[in-house]
């Protein structure tokens, strides 16, 4: 058989029918394309919220949250996590190589000169640099004799301190917290939009003591982070906290955690499974699409079936077996698909590219999601042909002939 | 060439009852004869031709096609049988539309592993005198032009036999006798031809003639 002859006919046939063809591809096209759209913008998306929560929250370290069932998204029960326990974890367990608590409290009116700004407010200590790995760009962090003596200093983010100073240096500046003056001694890294949404650029930091004892008059704090020597040995140093925790809290065994910790790996777990919604059942209404295109591709193909048994039984006539006349109907439904599937892809990649450019968030097709779509095109192409390709074949020259 | 023997085919009336449109014929066809086959429309002469052409299958009886039987063949391989050694002209023509006459005649070579089959196809159209006619379609060529394509496409293969089913039925006068001479032409060159025709002055122009009458054959003179 001479498979270039069969091949250039079959284009032939299509393109001689080119709005038949273009009914044909067109579900294809549509398909693939939002297979591609979906699933990359569904994995670029949870990349981007995984890049934040490891930039926040790396590998071998362990957040603890006071109070019980935050995961679940309950009613938290009131805790009593301090900041003595969090020395203590870091005393006692060997494996705990760095500590930081802080305490956070949203909406407090802050005011520079005549200027003023709701701010959310975090307590942090001279620790934090390390454990949260953001330090100051301009001025100095705190030290440990400003945590010990609750100073009234400040660290401002980038955008608090733009909106409350504009233009001027706000190092060295006043600010005045619930009415309290306090020196700003330095300028916050950068740092962008959490897992949660918040601007953390937004934000004025003091020394938890301070926060603890001058603006909120709470000893109890709102979150530690610890930082574990060997990152694969995550899990059991989980166990250990949360032994001394409870021992230190006094709970009988029968009475539940009064703090939540999590790892980061228990955090990429939840995201990937919220994220499922957009990597993988939206994606899945894009399959919808590629059926439909299907069954729309069989019928034609019958429908060509038909109108060509004169055509079919000629073939037959000068010698094609059945094998090869199935052989060219599967091949005019692969070529359709194939050659759909390939703009589905462009369409995808250019729909991805100008949402990318609109929104100046990078998008841009993952690798997967281009096989994902070709695969479901040539899957499609191959089901489509198969009932008309077996009908022609079938089909006995004499009466095809008559 | 052709060795039949004892070949019977019936069909189903549209009332149910069966028809016995060849009951029971023998036929050999020499190497080389330009055989007629005539008789009345109706009388089983395409039914022969479809079972000589391995398009049907006889319900009884031998067929043995140069010297093979085909009785027991699988689909697959009457294809290829037909590819090798048969060329078709219908009545109809049957080209392809919105396909140029060289892609028409070039068709049987997509089935064949024969190479260069472009070159064939021209060779072939212009033995039919169509050289100027290469890529016009069907729909631009005269009735006379289409067969002629069409025999071209039966002859680019090469084959030992030419079977013609009522040719020159659609045509005119001058364009049958242009095609009567080409299968004149290709007997004078060696081929097995069996006409199949209701005309007896073409049958007349044949080496023998047989007539099919009530599903069996009797062979005539030669006039």
């Amino acid at each position: 058989m001479n498979t270039r002859l069969l091949v250039l006919g079959s284009v032939r046939a299509l393109a001689r029918n080119k709005l038949r063809s273009f009914f044909m591809s067109l579900g294809i096209v549509v398909g693939v394309a939002a297979l591609v759209f979906t699933r990359s913008y569904g994995s670029g998306a949870e990349q981007e919220i995984l890049d934040r929560i490891n930039r926040m929250f790396s590998a071998g370290s362990i957040m603890i949250v006071n109070g019980s069932g935050v995961l679940r998204g309950g009613i938290r029960t009131p805790g009593r996590l301090t900041r003595k326990d969090v020395e203590a974890l870091g005393a006692e367990l060997d494996e705990i190589v760095d500590w930081s608590s802080s305490l956070a409290a949203g909406g407090r009116e802050v005011q520079a000169g005549d200027r003023n700004r709701s701010l959310l407010i975090v307590g942090t200590t001279e620790r934090t640099p390390i454990v949260e790995n953001r330090g100051v760009t301009e001025g100095e962090p705190f030290s440990a004799a400003d945590v010990a003596s609750a100073a009234r200093v400040a660290l401002l983010g980038r955008t608090a301190a733009d909106a409350l100073f504009g233009s001027e240096d706000p190092i060295g500046q006043r600010l005045l917290i619930d009415g309290s003056p306090y020196r700003i001694q330095g300028l916050l890294e950068a740092y962008g939009v959490d897992p949660h949404g918040l601007d953390r650029d937004d934000e004025v930091h003091v020394p938890i003591t301070t926060m603890m004892r001058r603006l909120i008059d709470r000893d109890t704090i709102g979150t530690a982070k610890l930082i574990v020597a060997d990152a694969d040995a995550t899990d059991e140093a989980v166990d250990r906290v949360a032994d001394l925790l409870r021992r230190r809290h006094g709970l009988a065994d029968d009475q539940p955690d009064d703090f939540t910790i999590f790892t980061p790996t228990q955090i990429q777990e939840r995201v990937r499974e919220a994220s499922q919604v957009l990597t993988l059942y939206l994606p899945a209404t894009a399959a919808i699409a590629l059926l439909v295109a299907a069954i729309v591709i069989a019928n034609i193909l019958l429908l060509a079936v038909s109108e060509r048994v004169p055509e079919i039984g000629l073939r037959k006539a000068v010698g094609a077996t059945d094998r090869q006349i199935s052989f060219q109907f599967f091949l005019e439904s692969l070529v359709v698909t194939v050659v759909s599937g390939l703009a589905g892809v462009a369409l995808g990649a250019a729909a991805l590219l100008t949402l990318g450019h609109a929104t100046g968030t990078p998008a841009s097709p993952t690798p997967d999601s281009i096989l994902l779509g070709l695969a479901a095109a040539l899957i499609v192409g191959l089901a489509a042909g198969l009932l008309p390709a077996r009908r022609a074949a079938r089909l006995e020259p004499v009466d095809a002939l008559r | 060439m052709i060795r039949l023997r004892k070949i019977r085919k019936s069909f189903t009336r549209p009332d149910g009852s069966p028809l016995e449109v060849l009951a029971g014929v023998d036929l050999d066809v020499a190497p080389g004869e330009f055989l007629a086959v005539v008789g009345p429309s109706g009388s089983g002469k395409s039914t022969l031709m479809n079972i000589l052409g391995l398009l049907d299958r006889p319900d009884e009886g031998e067929y043995d096609l140069a010297g093979e039987p085909v009785r027991d063949l699988r689909s697959d391989e009457l294809a290829r049988l037909r590819n090798r050694r048969i060329g078709f002209v219908f009545q109809q023509f049957h080209l392809l539309p919105h396909t140029t006459a060289v892609e028409n005649v070039e068709l049987p070579l997509v089935y064949s592993e024969a190479r260069d089959p472009r070159r064939r196809a021209v060779e072939a159209l212009c033995r039919v005198g169509l050289e100027d006619r290469l890529d016009h379609y069907p729909e631009q060529l005269s009735g006379g032009e289409q067969q002629r394509v069409a025999i071209a496409r039966a002859l680019v293969t090469d084959p030992e036999l030419v079977l013609a089913d009522e040719p020159t039925g659609n045509l005119d006068q001058d364009s049958a006798e242009e095609i009567m001479k080409l299968l004149a032409n290709l007997h004078r060159g060696g081929r097995t031809i069996v006409l199949i025709t209701h005309d007896p002055t073409l049958a007349a122009r044949c080496s023998s003639t047989l007539r099919i009458d009530r599903g069996r054959l009797v062979r005539e003179e030669a006039a």
